[in-house]
């Protein structure tokens, strides 16, 4: 029990250590640390007591949920169909969403590239663009994607064309942070000491800053591609195209068994994906 | 560029010397880098012909988009925006309850999926492969299945919202339990302690904090998708947004873009500051 109280002492500052022994109003040896819980006692009773605040103001219908619930199996039965006869059909629109999700992250990426070496502070021209730019990009993250691709939409017309913009957009405003985070974490000493031979800044920026984040750079790539691709099924059921489209549409008109094989297409390639970069992540961080 | 940096730093010498110039494990490094490298570019040129889209087009249509957003978005228009602050509380509400609820199935799942606490190493893997199903696949799914068989609104989107919360936060959380368990778990186990008074005071307060920053978190994502959900039937704000856009009414609907960013940036900003303070203590 005396690890416990230890480690509390320990975390909660240090400045006047807790005895090792204290008892409480019981008599029992105390183990924990009011100093060290209460913030976080108070903290998830606040957020109780938010939740189900919200939640009885705002009408949830859970009795009908309930209802359904118990007569689940008549609601599923007729979902429990699979039809791969149109998979040719369906493959297209499969490439075309990994279309999208491919080309707006290779676009952002570079794009957020750029934009990140005004955003890190450390390597930055002028002090004032990180925090303009930083604002810039908050507010264009804060918006979902698909908004943006409704809002290209009407200058573009449909096709894949708006669909890549609108989804290279927001993701810039994540790789632009994303980036000049990992920018900013680069040794201090290092930049300093090419400074000292009169390297200038895109010499420096080449040879020593992107070298050193680019595990970082091909990790956010990987969770931003995941992201993308999930947003680019997302846009089919707004209107613009993809296997969203078909989704949306199989489900609509009652036709089951092809909207199954689209969402196992969605799934399995998530899957792949998921294993294979955690293969890569594992072997640059055994190599690194 | 990056090829340059590839080749640097190689020392004069030569292979004859018996003086290897890169070390075996670097030119591995090196050769996995060059890999990941040509595929992408692969991908690149192969999704570009598939789709025949051209950057360009976009300084074709600069002034098209432009003026769109001058004359038909600017100023927003309030006035219209008939119920956009229920809605923005129904959105709130789905996050901040999605949340809840998930947060206490995943306390529940998460000693189960921890290899530190969970009775066998078949229920770990039952619970991570369950809830990486939960994570993968995309909240819009989850929706269309619930839409299925529930019909439209807000209880749909905080089912939806549920799902994807129990998947992520099951997962984070056995992390935090595989973290902090091992040693002060040992010690209790020397002391002859049972099972659930391990969890509860060992385990448990040792990982209060790790839990609270995820649910933190958390809030954050589900604020987002809880948009997105909505937009697609879920109810909430999302949903009169995309009514509004599909309607042409762009600025009604770019008053609710600005509320519906305004709090989720206000709710990152309060989520960042709360998770710095519980991580630097």
């Amino acid at each position: 029990m005396t690890v416990r109280a230890k480690t509390a002492a320990d975390e909660s500052g240090g400045a006047a250590p807790m005895p090792l022994m204290v008892k409480n109003r019981h008599g029992k040896i105390r183990i924990h640390n009011p100093k060290y819980t209460r913030p976080f006692n108070v903290f998830l009773l606040l957020f109780t007591v938010l939740s189900l605040g919200l939640a009885y103001i705002i009408p949830y219908d859970f009795g009908r949920l309930l209802v359904r619930i118990v007569n689940i199996g008549d609601a599923i039965r007729p979902l429990l169909t699979i039809d791969f006869s149109e998979i040719d059909l369906i493959l297209p629109f499969f490439y075309q969403t990994l279309s999208v999700a491919v080309l707006s992250t290779i676009y952002s990426a570079l794009i957020g590239l750029f934009f990140a070496v005004f955003m890190a502070r450390n390597i930055t021209p002028n002090k004032f663009l990180p925090p303009i730019l930083a604002a810039i990009f908050t507010f264009i993250r804060a918006i979902p994607s698909f908004v943006f691709v409704l809002l290209v939409l009407v200058s573009l017309g449909f096709g894949s064309a708006p669909a890549i913009i609108g989804v290279t957009i927001s993701s810039t405003a994540f790789f632009a942070r994303a980036f000049a985070h990992a920018f900013e974490e680069v040794d201090s000493g290092t930049l300093e000491a090419l400074e000292a031979t009169g390297a200038n800044r895109i010499k420096i920026f080449f040879s020593a800053i992107l070298p050193s984040a680019l595990t970082m750079v091909i990790a956010w790539l990987t969770v931003n591609f995941e992201t993308n691709f999930h947003g680019a099924t997302i846009l089919g059921v707004v209107g613009a195209g993809g296997i969203g489209h078909i989704i949306a549409m199989a489900f609509g008109s009652n036709r089951f068994g092809r909207a199954w094989v689209a969402v196992f297409a969605v799934v399995l390639f998530t899957y792949a994906f998921e294993i294979s970069t955690n293969i890569l992540k594992r072997k640059l961080k055994g190599l690194g | 560029m990056l090829a340059k940096f590839f080749h640097r730093a190689r020392p004069h010498g030569s292979k004859k010397d018996g003086y290897r110039a890169v070390p075996d494990e670097i030119k591995k490094q090196r050769r996995l880098y060059y890999i990941v490298i040509a595929i992408i570019a692969l991908a690149f040129i192969a999704t570009t012909v598939n789709t025949s889209f051209n950057p360009f087009i976009i300084f074709f249509n600069m002034e098209n988009f432009i003026a769109f957003i001058v004359n038909d978005m600017i100023p927003p228009n309030f006035g219209r925006a008939v119920g956009l602050w229920d809605s923005l509380i129904q959105t709130i509400s789905m996050a901040f309850l999605a949340t809840f609820v998930g947060g206490i199935i995943s306390f529940c799942l998460c000693f189960l999926a921890s290899f530190q606490t969970s009775p066998s190493s078949v229920v770990v893997r039952l619970v991570r492969g369950l809830a990486s199903l939960q994570r993968n696949v995309p909240t819009i799914i989850w929706l269309f299945i619930f839409r299925m068989t529930f019909g439209i609104g807000i209880t749909i989107g905080f089912v939806a919202l549920l799902f994807n919360t129990v998947g992520f936060l099951t997962r984070m959380f056995a992390e935090v339990v595989d973290e902090v368990g091992n040693e002060s778990m040992e010690a209790l186990d020397s002391t002859g302690s049972a099972y659930l008074p391990k969890l509860a005071q060992c385990v448990i307060p040792a990982a209060i904090p790790g839990f609270v920053s995820w649910l933190l978190f958390s809030v954050e994502i589900n604020i987002r998708s809880a948009g997105i959900v909505g937009a697609m039937g879920g109810g909430g704000i999302g949903m009169l947004l995309m009514g509004h856009l599909n309607a042409f009414r762009y600025r009604t609907a770019f008053a609710f873009i600005l509320v519906l960013a305004a709090v989720i940036i206000i709710i990152g900003v309060i989520t960042d500051y709360l998770r710095e303070r519980v991580l630097s203590k």
